[in-house]
């Protein structure tokens, strides 16, 4: 009988991360599976995910204090909390826009 | 503002936008940047989602609605992404595994959801419990009356011996808590907040009176 020197009890749960049968959770892991499963099936569109959707369904009723939007008072202590990075100046100029065009303001 | 706009921007970019949905004024670009995050995973994460179900027995449509799950989650939750933890990772292979790591919570619900699993054993009429209750209103035997009487008289001295929260605690756990499930947040909550102490100090009570009152009920039974 051939000794199987390749999956152990060890590495068993690599190799079915690998395989498919679970998800995989590291980059070898990852790169073994996109060779065996890495291309994406035609029938596959896209559209089975809905991101507006999403959005829709988690939206919160919205308030306004005074003309100001307004959602949460968590927000200040979750960024502090998350320590998430300043946005780039295209973004910023993008938010201003909308926001100017909300407000019915012209943009400059 | 549209999905459009940032379509072109890095993932850790798109996903630090997500970040901002909290705030009023960032919301639109929080929104934009989550389906230009969709769009640009949704198919790999359907993909695998499908390739993996398939080895467990789940159709198509149901992977499909995973899938969405996966997504769903990640709207709501996602300050649980830290690119930081990365490691050597590329930042696309770090989400997909992030995602697929949400994705096996997902299927796991859905199993659990299945088998009637996920229903709770508590019902939400859960309260706190400051006194023993009465036993003079029983309908028992007055044997078992007398028994259970003096029971209650010498768990009442061997808690005379702690604070009042220890009490509280003790009597609340020992009502509700079912064997290997934690009470219901809801609970634990209004016991926090009504004792103003943290959860470690209530496990640290919780023990404490476990203890002094095996070890009393045991000293008193041998004498």
């Amino acid at each position: 009988m051939t000794q199987n020197n390749f999956i152990t009890a060890e590495n068993s749960r690599e190799w079915l991360a690998s395989t498919g049968f679970i998800f995989p959770t590291d980059k070898v892991e990852l790169t073994r599976y996109n060779l065996l499963f890495g291309d994406i099936d035609d029938s596959i569109t896209g559209n089975e995910v809905d991101p507006f959707r999403i959005i829709r369904q988690n939206a919160k009723p919205v308030r306004y204090i005074g003309k100001k939007r307004y959602t949460s008072d968590l927000y200040e202590q979750k960024m502090v909390a998350t320590n998430i990075n300043k946005l780039p100046a295209h973004i910023m100029k993008l938010v201003k826009k909308s926001s100017d065009s909300q407000s019915g303001k012209q943009p400059e | 503002m549209t999905w459009e706009d940032v379509k072109d921007e890095p993932t850790d970019s798109l996903i630090d936008f997500i970040k901002y949905k909290e705030h009023a004024d960032y919301i639109e670009l929080a929104e934009a940047s989550f389906v230009a995050f969709t769009f640009r995973f949704r198919k790999e994460i359907i993909s695998k989602c499908r390739n993996t179900g398939r080895k467990w027995d789940y159709d198509n449509a149901t992977c499909d609605l995973i899938a969405e799950r996966v997504f769903d989650r990640f709207w709501k939750y996602p300050f649980g992404f830290e690119k930081n933890k990365c490691g050597n990772l590329s930042i696309e292979n770090c989400v997909i595994v992030y995602l697929l790591r949400v994705a096996r919570n997902c299927f796991n619900d859905h199993a659990k959801e299945l088998s009637g699993e996920s229903h709770s054993v508590y019902d939400g009429t859960e309260d706190i419990v400051v006194e023993l209750p009465s036993i003079e209103g029983l309908k028992v035997s007055d044997k078992r009356k007398a028994d259970l009487l003096d029971a209650q008289e010498k768990i009442e001295k061997a808690l005379a011996q702690l604070s009042p929260k220890h009490k509280i605690i003790y009597l609340t756990y020992k009502a509700h808590e079912k064997d290997g499930y934690k009470l219901p947040r809801t609970l634990l909550k209004k016991l926090r907040e009504e004792l103003d102490i943290g959860q470690n100090t209530i496990r640290v009570y919780k023990k404490e009176a476990t203890n002094l009152i095996d070890q009393y009920l045991k000293s008193h039974d041998t004498e």
